[in-house]
């Protein structure tokens, strides 16, 4: 007989009560649809299976000793536990298949019934198949194996540093797998292994205004930070299209759209194709092709030189995408070669206390140049008839060996030679006014730098010993950093770029603190400058970053500066002999003020974000914690996980960042990680139920 | 876990012992039963080092003779008392900090003996102290001490190192040195309070917990493996409290022989206002470190390479890195007499501490070394080097090894590292640029 109970007395006693309620809730839907897919299969079995089991089978595979030993009655639910009884019923449709069954001598069936039954156990099975698709059911705990261990971590912290390099390795079973739950022990060396596995990942992480995350190193030690958010700065520079060529190459490209096959192509659907940024391509679209031509800056200059670059280029025929690739590099580096030798500079004034080296005149330096990028020099124009410009002094940075100082005259030298040669810097005579207006045009469309990803310290001379100074300020011998990069904000990047760049900025002061460290450094630890403040160790650190701290050095820099006092060796080594001029030491005074007003302002923030940030870094850390453990955490999981952290810090005096690194390990040692574990009550059950 | 569960856990365990967790746990089994049983084995071997940048002054850097008889020059005269337990050791260099400029070059190897680079990205070796560490590191509290009196620099030198090399001689990994810890109170907790490998057993009771809740709601089958765990967790932290036990009683002996093992208070928090104070606190520090077995690698940077220290207890008055460049004056001297006097007064301290027949200073190494030789032509062709104490009479002491005429490649630094490895078990097949131990040592 076969039982037609949902559920079968002996599977019943297995299930727990939870499970029970669990397999009671997935069947109410079904009792309640009664035109789904699984009702009509009830119903075919109803009305058309059970009655040809009980006709051609039941009489020989049933009662105490069945035939072959196959007791048709020991199918179960046939609905219910289809995977359990799946090898019966694939002899069922092999024996019909092959018309074995019933034995050739006995009745048989008629055809179109035997038909309908296999028809019917093919759709039992693929209903069955796609429940539970994907879910290979309820797996025997077992902890990760090595391989297992190091994607989780990979994919945990976005970082693939394979910890588990360090751990024996995994045994594998008698049939040769190493993932299996019977091979994968525990150990208490393996468990000590892991312990380190996990401070190893724990060290590298790196806190950030909004939670945090993980570097491809360890980030203990300052050169560590800096390391790491400077080398995402510059991977992001990197990533920028501002290579001139490819938009006069797009240009090009939408101009002769038609001619393409593309007559529908927009700037902006140019733009996405040659992958350069809209925004840009759009000025320098209009630039070449002026809906109002002016012809007061069109007509002279390097934008003559240019447009007619421009207009030489060739028209394609069909697809001849790349056809002008060659002629926009030429344009390219006429433009660049032009911002070259026009770019703006800045020397700024010195006064006897306090000279160009010094760190307040170095940033003023730097963001007089930073803000001037889409500007041009009027004395790199030579105009017939008028005396040559005065002698250009480059750069008063730091003169330290011979050596150097000869080598930067040379670069100089090379440099004035180079631009006094240049035929499109020569303006015909009583023609300044529209030539410079040309110049400022050409200029401010294209800037002579887009950002600047290192400095060396004869910026802007570029020294080649000085390369890989990844946003460096260009101080000599003491850290800083400095951010240059106001044409790529104006220029090429959308909006969504422009926040990217500037979270990045913000995250490096963030994890570096670099605007406390510069300081802190020229203060207490920069050019050797004696007294009893240069003992380094002994600086009073915590309140040398006060607000009044900040500003007592800045008020005495200045009183220094005005005094005309050079302090001893250092700031003032190579200071010039007559003090400035008024207006020069006004200038000096409000750099001073800026210098540290900047740094004050930064140094404020970075306290204000490390405070404020610490909720989130807990939120952070929670989250860690469910994507960890590869669920969702109960509300009592988490709160233990915020336990552990206060009872760090509050009862083991461990400092944020500290709670936070021993948090990531304990969550990375805890069995939820370690393991990999189904939990009774984790909704895997309805499954569960079927293969127990 | 509940007491019910433990017979069936011992079938898992005994299949571990079966299968190839008895591999994995033996070497620890080893380590931790000479933990267990205190005078089983010999006394810990400690190395440490102790460095002063910018190089000595080389007029009044020399050694003569041997043993009881060895004549000191002036700036070697603070280990006058100690001449028996050392080696002077002249003539050797890394020859991969020769030839890239001055300064941050010719420090970052220092230790390592790797090739370094240029720019933003830093990168070395590893440093010997932290091979050592690495392998002996487990068994204590905290794997090393790596202590600075100056605040490192970060920025750029002149010829474009990063001055992470001139304030770092310690090195984890390639990518990182190891961060300097400058404050003595914070040194302190490192190795008495409740970081290092207290927070180990802080963060192990955590998990504990951790899977005593999860095992309520989990499958009878799965509790088992997660026994399983749970004994690994307990065994660890065992061990780690088998290190606390074996302090205890080591005061406990110390108590009734009537001679207290060195104790010191916590230092004040917040950098010391005198130098002198703070090298002495640092030293003070290794020395109970080493003593009490709470680490067996210390390093301990006086003054950085670049260093602008300023000495007015020794009437020199300027930087000292501008100082060095005119090294053979009486002022640079005393600077550099002064550092020595430091890794003295280290060395007597251990040698004050008596363990076994000896003294810690004997089953120690601790290495003075700077990064140049002479400051004033930023020469590091050959190196100031002196070692003290004889590593549980594995190393040969009271001698003067002169290198200055050998071969280049006979007179490597990271050949010394190999034999001073050796000594201390962490058997290399190469360190840097060396794949063959230092003749004579």
């Amino acid at each position: 007989m076969i039982r037609s109970t949902r559920f079968p007395r002996c599977t019943m006693t297995r299930l727990t009560p939870a499970l029970w309620l669990c397999l009671t809730a997935t069947c109410i839907p079904a009792l309640a649809a009664p035109q789904s897919a699984e009702a009509v299969i009830d119903r075919r079995f109803a009305e058309t299976v059970r009655p040809f089991l009980a006709t051609w089978c039941d009489g020989c595979h049933s009662g105490t000793k069945p035939a072959a030993s196959f007791d048709i009655n020991q199918l179960s639910d046939l609905r219910h536990l289809p995977v359990r009884d799946d090898p019966r019923w694939t002899t069922i449709v092999q024996r019909l298949e092959a018309r074995e069954m019933p034995p050739k001598a006995a009745k048989q069936p008629g055809e179109p019934v035997r038909q309908q039954v296999l028809r019917w156990i093919g759709e039992m099975r693929k209903i069955e198949i796609s429940k539970n698709a994907g879910d290979p059911g309820p797996v025997h705990a077992r902890r990760l194996s090595n391989a297992e261990y190091n994607y989780t971590i990979r994919d945990l912290t976005g970082v693939d540093m394979r910890p588990a390099r360090e751990f024996p390795v995994d045994p594998a079973n008698q049939e040769g797998f190493v993932n299996s739950g019977e091979s994968l022990r525990m150990s208490s060396g393996l468990m000590a292994k892991y312990l380190q596995a996990a401070r190893e990942v724990a060290d590298r992480m790196v806190l950030k205004p909004n939670g945090f995350d993980f570097a491809s190193h360890a980030m203990l030690v300052e050169t560590d930070r800096d390391k790491y958010a400077t080398q995402r700065i510059v991977d992001f520079y990197d990533r920028q299209p501002t290579d001139l060529a490819a938009y006069f190459e797009a240009g090009w490209r939408y101009k002769h759209r038609a001619a393409l096959g593309r007559p529908v192509a927009t700037l902006n659907s140019v733009a996405a194709e040659t992958k350069v940024s809209p925004r840009y391509l759009r000025l320098i679209w209009q630039t070449v092709e002026p809906a109002k031509p002016d012809p007061a800056t069109e007509e002279v200059g390097p934008f003559a030189t240019l447009l007619t670059m421009w207009r030489a280029l060739p028209a394609p025929k069909a697809k001849q995408f790349n056809l002008v690739r060659e002629d926009c590099i030429r344009m390219r580096d006429f433009v660049t070669k032009i911002r070259k030798r026009t770019a703006k500079l800045y020397t700024s004034p010195v006064a006897p206390g306090l000279n160009a080296n010094a760190q307040p005149l170095v940033s003023l330096r730097n963001r007089k140049i930073a803000a001037q990028h889409r500007e041009f020099d009027p004395a790199a124009l030579r105009v017939e008839g008028e005396p040559p410009a005065p002698e250009l002094v480059v750069t008063k940075g730091p003169p330290f060996g011979r050596q150097e100082v000869e080598d930067l005259k040379v670069a100089v030298a090379a440099y004035l030679k180079e631009r006094g040669e240049d035929p499109d810097l020569a303006v015909p005579a009583g023609q300044r006014a529209r030539y410079e207006a040309a110049f400022a045009r050409f200029a401010s469309v294209f800037p002579d730098k887009f950002c600047l990803r290192e400095r060396g310290r004869f910026y802007p001379v570029d020294t080649p010993d000085d390369g890989g100074r990844y946003l460096s300020a260009g101080l000599h011998s003491v850290m800083g950093f400095f951010r240059d990069d106001q044409p790529l904000m104006e220029l090429i990047l959308d909006e969504k770029g422009k926040k990217e760049l500037d979270t990045l900025w913000e995250e490096f002061e963030f994890i570096a603190d670099y605007s406390a460290r510069t300081y802190i450094q020229s203060v207490y630890n920069g050019g050797g400058r004696g007294g009893p403040q240069a003992r380094s160790a002994d600086a009073p650190r915590k309140e040398a970053t006060t607000e009044a701290g900040i500003f007592r050095t800045r008020d005495d820099i200045i009183a220094r500066a005005l005094a005309g006092n050079s302090g001893g060796p250092g700031p003032g080594r190579g200071g010039p002999e007559a003090p400035p001029s008024p207006a020069d030491m006004q200038v000096i005074v409000q750099a001073v003020k800026d210098h540290y007003g900047n740094i004050n302002t930064a140094v404020r923030w970075a306290e204000r974000a490390r405070k404020e940030a610490e909720p989130r870094h807990l939120d952070a850390l929670v989250r860690f914690a469910a994507r960890a453990y590869r669920r969702p955490l109960a509300k009592d999981e988490s709160d233990e996980i915020l336990a552990y952290y206060h009872e760090l810090r509050e009862k083991s005096g461990l400092t944020h960042e500290e709670a936070m690194r021993a948090s990531v390990v304990s969550i990375l040692v805890s069995p939820d990680f370690c393991y990999r574990i189904d939990l009774d009550d984790a909704g895997h059950s309805s499954v569960a139920a079927k293969t127990r | 876990m509940s007491e019910k569960l433990r017979p069936a856990a011992k079938i898992v365990r005994r299949a571990i012992l079966q299968g190839a967790g008895v591999t994995m746990a033996l070497p620890w089994l080893e380590s931790f039963a000479a933990k267990a049983a205190p005078g089983a084995t010999a006394f810990p071997k400690r190395f440490g080092v102790v460095f002063l940048g910018c190089g000595i002054n080389e007029d009044h850097w020399s050694a003569q003779g041997s043993g009881a008889d060895m004549k000191l020059s002036r700036s070697l005269m603070p280990l006058e008392p100690l001449k028996q337990k050392i080696n002077v050791i002249d003539g050797l260099f890394q020859k991969m900090s020769t030839g890239l400029g001055i300064h941050p070059p010719q420090t970052g190897s220092l230790l390592t003996g790797a090739t370094i680079l240029k720019g933003a990205i830093v990168r070395s070796g590893i440093s010997v102290d932290q091979m050592i560490a690495k392998h002996v590191g487990q068994d204590t509290m905290q794997p090393s001490l790596v202590l600075a009196c100056e605040q490192p620099m970060s920025g750029y030198h002149e010829t474009n190192f990063s001055l992470a090399y001139s304030s770092h001689i310690s090195w984890q990994s390639p990518d990182s040195p190891v961060p300097n810890e400058c404050y003595p109170s914070l040194a302190f907790d490192s190795i008495f309070e409740n970081r290092g490998s207290l927070l180990s057993v802080s963060i192990l009771d955590r998990v504990k917990e951790r899977a005593n809740r999860l095992s309520t709601r989990i499958s009878s089958t799965d509790k088992l493996v997660l026994d399983e765990y749970l004994t690994s967790v307990r065994e660890v932290e065992t061990r780690v409290d088998a290190m606390r036990k074996a302090k205890e009683r080591a005061d406990d002996v110390a108590k009734t022989k009537n001679r207290p093992t060195l104790s010191m208070e916590r230092p004040a928090n917040g950098l010391p206002e005198d130098l002198r104070e703070h090298s002495r606190l640092m030293c003070d520090l290794i020395a109970i470190a080493f003593q009490t077995d709470k680490t067996r690698v210390a390093s301990l940077l006086i003054s950085r390479d670049l260093s602008s220290m300023v000495y007015p207890f020794l009437n020199a008055n300027q930087g000292h890195h501008g100082m060095s460049h005119d090294n053979n004056s009486d002022a640079y001297e005393r600077i550099t007499r002064w550092h020595v006097e430091q890794y003295a007064y280290l060395a007597s301290k251990l040698d004050a501490m008596p363990e076994g027949e000896g003294t810690v200073l004997d089953n120690s190494c601790l290495m003075f070394l700077s990064n140049l030789w002479i400051g004033r032509t930023h020469n590091n062709f050959r190196l100031p080097l002196v070692l003290v104490g004889g590593l549980g009479g594995t190393l040969r002491t009271g001698r003067v090894l002169d290198y200055t005429k050998a071969p280049d490649d006979e007179r490597r630094m990271c050949s010394l590292y190999l034999s001073l490895m050796d000594r201390m078990g962490v058997k290399l097949d190469r360190f840097g640029d060396a794949d063959k131990r230092l003749d004579l040592i």
